[in-house]
């Protein structure tokens, strides 16, 4: 098998992270689950998540 | 406006750091036995936007941290107030002291199998013959992928797994397990990788058990 990237490996975990905050976790009834388009949005927005990626390290190693 | 972060046992202890807008988090009732972390908010404030997942996920980790267990709340809306709040969890206590029971003491792990595409195949003779290949490659890593789930859940309280079968992945698993047992999973991962060959394995977290906080009456 081949081991990623760190870029790799920083893409996966951001896609993890918004796909885990926005389609995970409990909901209240009567929540809207946000519409493809608005998180294709979102997904747009990675490469500016990409600038927190080592928040997202310090709380990985803690 | 309320922006729900989680839900622990009462009382809640709150970390010391601010949610979205670096808004001060406070505790709000949200059945007998239960507060939701939360944090008041203008109506803006609810949208999507990567610095808001940021700060709601960084507060989901440190409340994580703080409580003996938490099931994180899905990043939505928001909520008019406590009393709605209330309302909207109305006839699920018993199904959250019992999801907090289940996920105490566990962290979540996720995995993503992808296919390896680094290897240039040699040149196809045809375009059937291309396509013919790319869909053994992502047969191939599906049925690798199906393996090594296979080989993980025994090291997991419990599990999920999703086949995707696409070209950039082909399977996702997120794996609910016991910090105590951290070591076996990757033990289990490591003597599984052993036999992989042709795909890629990302491993992320740990994460909060925001796969496993999903409720039954979430499901519809």
């Amino acid at each position: 098998m081949s081991s990623p990237s760190p870029a790799l490996q920083q893409q996966v975990t951001l896609v993890e992270l918004v796909d885990r905050v926005l389609n995970k976790g409990v909901a209240l009834t009567g929540d809207i689950t946000l519409s493809v388009a608005g998180v294709d949005l979102v997904y747009v927005g990675l490469r500016v998540l990409l600038a927190s990626v080592s928040t997202l390290e310090q709380l990985d190693a803690e | 406006m309320l922006h729900m972060y989680a839900l622990v046992r009462h009382p809640a202890a709150l970390p010391d750091i601010g949610g979205i807008d670096e808004a001060p988090l406070r505790s709000a009732a949200a059945a007998e036995g239960i507060d939701a972390v939360v944090t008041d908010t203008n109506a803006e404030a609810g949208a999507p936007t990567e610095a808001a997942i940021l700060a709601h996920a960084e507060v989901v980790e440190a409340v994580a941290a703080a409580n003996d267990s938490v099931l994180p709340a899905r990043f939505a809306g928001g909520v008019p107030d406590e009393d709605e709040l209330r309302r909207r969890l109305d006839g699920r206590r018993e199904s959250i002291l019992e999801a907090l029971d289940r996920v105490e003491g566990c962290v979540e792990l996720g995995l993503r199998v992808l296919p390896d595409t680094r290897e240039e195949p040699s040149p196809a003779a045809s375009g059937s013959e291309y396509m013919r290949r790319r869909l053994d490659e992502v047969a191939r890593a599906e049925e690798l992928g199906r393996t090594l789930h296979g080989s993980l859940v025994g090291a997991s309280r419990e599990s999920s797994c999703n086949v995707l079968g696409r070209r950039d992945v082909v399977l996702t698993g997120a794996y609910l397990v016991a910090r105590d047992n951290l070591d076996r999973f990757h033990a289990a991962l490591h003597e599984a990788e052993r036999e992989l060959a042709g795909v890629t394995l990302v491993l992320t977290g740990p994460w909060p058990p925001y796969s496993f906080a999903l409720l039954e009456a979430d499901a519809t």
